[in-house]
């Protein structure tokens, strides 16, 4: 064990090698702070409680086939860029609320954070090293990992190495810079769009972040979808737009469009591998009238989705983002200057859209480990521009509709829930809303709960704790 | 489980009220499922740096304020604040998310040979910090940084640019002769000479390696 703490877990990555950010990562680093982190997370939820140790084992071994994980953000002079991060990733129980900010962080220097808790491995991750797809690759590889140290030959190691040899070939290529045309396009990627809706709301204090996932049967929500001849992501756009409607949309005066901003995975469009960035974006807007129906909505939402999901749209997109980087020049302006600009474009493009919504589509896992594996869930971290996010995935048929939330009002995700549940649909909800009500009950209540579940041990220290901080306090008052 | 009769939605985690519409919840049997923890709001580090700043300004205003309340003639509050704004930009930098020894060796070079030249200057400019103590600073450092990277040639990739960044400081550091800041010879010279040998260091035994970093640190 001591001669494994000195050797360099992952040997598949040169000591020399560094990269440059891909085109949409450079975004990132120039508007992150605590308060937007761009950090996004995957949950697994095993069918059974998660053993740290082989975790923190799994984590390893999947950094090593999968190098390109292994890296730190460094500052240079004109651009930031990725270095090789010789330290162990370590794996903790989860202590803070999703989605906190990875970037400079205690992470070792690492930019993704996995943590666990009970039946759940969570895995976060800093936007600026991959997208959704690239962060879904490495947490399936770490499932795989962590049953194939689990249960030996049971899920056999080539089933890991034929997932990952495709995966691992072109690991950091920018896509984006390689399907940019070469020649100048006139064409502007996107006609100038007006300022869309904005939800407001007391903000959570700190990094608290409100996690409500909603998990549905997806044979149903299928069905649903189909019964109105959409798509699911047609259809769950269009109910997010008619649930910002009926809810905060209603209280506003301004009559701006309500616009939702849908993350595109490119790889299967332009034939890329990377494990790098590869997203366009297309904005889903619709300006309801006052009597809006949900049904005018989906139909607008469904004309606009078959208008925009096209290779060309996404090429102008590309090409346009990519102009920017080719501006003579440009690159030798210094890095803090860059940031500054970058930082007022993205602030001036993140008007045009009310919420963020994320279709991860349907997880796969092979046969062997497909049971062990209750669902999985996506969790868009907050920003400070746009409070709600949602993202939505699923694992065989269990669909999660996660919402995330740096403001204190829910009534849009009751809305949409009570929408559902209206259509037929059975709807789970699981919150990270867990302890604060319990915390203000009486002592008697206490002592029940404490005896029901007893795996909340370290929960009832904390408490206990409390209680006695709350009595000495009382006595100096006296 | 539990169940929201008012929204119609059941709830897998344990909690009293729903959190969609804060109405009481009702437990309709199976297992709660434990999906996230309690977090506990603590004493965040943003707190401590808010904290120590603010210490820092108070104790800049108190030794200001009695300064002006009792005046001496002497510039003992001048050199209280220099001391505060040193000691806030150290535990600034060593609070930093992931510290680096070579860079807060940096950090304590440029603020220490701030601090004693202005003390030097304030209390009628002996010239004692120019001719002894930032040569000698600047030589200590250049030593230090130099047998880190000896010492963990793994990190040697976080402690170059510093390195470089210190010898070369130490290397001008002959300037204060030069353009006469300072009066005596020795010591400016033996830490020119000391920074150079640490910067031939990493060129001639860290060649392609300081050639790598300095490549990423200035891509275009």
């Amino acid at each position: 064990m001591a001669n494994r703490k000195k050797r360099a877990p992952h040997s598949g990555i040169d000591e020399s090698y560094w990269d440059g950010l891909d085109n949409a990562a450079k975004l990132f680093p120039a508007i992150t702070n605590t308060r937007s982190p761009n950090v996004f997370r995957f949950s697994a939820v095993l069918s059974d409680e998660v053993v740290p140790e082989i975790l923190q084992e799994a984590v390893e071994k999947a950094l090593s086939i999968m190098p390109s994980f292994s890296v730190k953000l460094h500052r240079g002079l004109f651009w930031y860029y990725f270095d090789v991060n010789n330290e162990r990733p370590k794996v903790r129980p989860e202590h803070a609320y999703p989605c906190k900010s990875i970037y400079r962080a205690k992470e070792r220097g690492f930019l993704f954070r996995v943590t666990y808790y009970h039946k759940r491995i969570n895995f976060e991750l800093y936007h600026a090293l991959s997208d959704g797809m690239g962060a879904l690759s490495f947490m399936r590889l770490i499932v795989y990992c962590y049953y194939n140290l689990l249960d030996g030959a049971e899920v056999p190691e080539e089933l890991i190495r034929n997932e990952s040899d495709e995966l691992t070939r072109d690991f950091d290529e920018d896509s984006f810079i390689i399907n940019a045309p070469t020649k100048d396009s006139d064409e502007k990627s996107a006609e100038h769009e007006e300022d869309a809706f904005r939800i407001n709301g007391y903000r959570y204090d700190g990094t608290r972040l409100g996690v409500l996932a909603a998990i549905i049967p997806a044979d149903k929500m299928l069905e649903l979808a189909k019964s109105h001849s959409a798509t699911l992501s047609e259809y769950v756009c269009a109910l997010l737009i008619y649930s910002i409607y009926n809810t905060s949309y209603r209280r506003s005066p301004k009559n701006r469009p309500i616009v939702i901003s849908i993350p595109v995975n490119l790889r299967g469009m332009f034939e890329s591998s990377t494990l790098r960035n590869f997203f366009g974006h297309m904005n889903i807007g619709v300006k309801p009238g006052r009597n809006a129906t949900f049904d005018e909505i989906l139909d607008s939402v469904k004309e606009q989705f078959a208008r925009k999901l096209d290779r060309g749209n996404f090429e102008r997109q590309i090409t346009s983002h990519v102009n920017i980087e080719r501006i003579p020049g440009i690159r030798y302006v210094p890095l803090f200057i860059k940031d500054i600009v970058m930082r007022i474009i993205y602030k001036n493009s993140a008007k045009r859209y009310t919420m963020t919504f994320s279709n991860l589509g349907r997880i796969k896992l092979p046969d062997v480990i497909s049971d062990r594996v209750e669902r999985f869930e996506v969790i868009i971290g907050g920003s400070q521009t746009h409070p709600k996010k949602t993202a939505l995935c699923s694992y065989k048929n269990n669909l999660a509709l996660a919402f995330s939330s740096t403001v204190d009002d829910n009534s849009f995700e009751q809305f949409l829930l009570s929408f559902l549940v209206k259509e037929g649909i059975d709807v789970t909800v699981s919150s990270n809303e867990t302890s604060e009500p319990i915390k203000e009950k009486p002592a008697k209540h206490k002592k029940e709960k404490k005896a029901k579940d007893k795996p909340k041990s370290g929960k009832k220290e904390q408490k206990t704790v409390k209680k006695q901080e709350k009595k000495s306090e009382g006595e100096a008052g006296l | 489980m539990r169940i929201c009769r008012h929204c119609g939605v059941r709830l897998s985690n344990d909690i009293p009220r729903c959190p969609l519409c804060d109405m009481e919840t009702e437990i309709t049997g199976g297992d709660f499922a434990l999906d996230y923890p309690y977090i506990k709001s603590g004493f965040t580090r943003g707190l401590l740096l808010r904290l120590i700043t603010f210490i820092a300004v108070f104790f800049v205003g108190v030794s200001l304020l009695v300064d002006h309340l009792v005046p001496t003639g002497s510039p003992w509050a001048f050199i209280t604040v220099i001391g505060i704004a040193y000691l806030w930009i150290s535990a600034m930098n060593v609070l930093k998310y992931t510290p680096n020894p070579a860079s807060i060796t940096l950090c304590q070079l440029l603020s220490i040979s701030g601090v004693v030249f202005l003390i030097d200057y304030l209390t009628g400019y002996h010239r004692w910090s120019v001719n002894y103590v930032i040569p000698f600073l600047v030589m200590a450092a250049a030593i230090a940084t130099t047998l880190m990277i000896l010492i963990k040639p793994m990190k040697y990739r976080a402690y170059i640019i510093y390195i470089l960044v210190i010898a070369v400081l130490g290397v001008l550091s002959v300037l204060l002769w030069i353009f006469g800041y300072s009066d005596i010879e020795w010591p400016v010279v033996i830490s020119a000479w000391v920074s150079a040998v640490c910067f031939l260091v990493m060129l001639v035994f860290l060649h392609r390696r300081t050639k790598n970093e300095l490549r990423k640190r200035f891509h275009v």
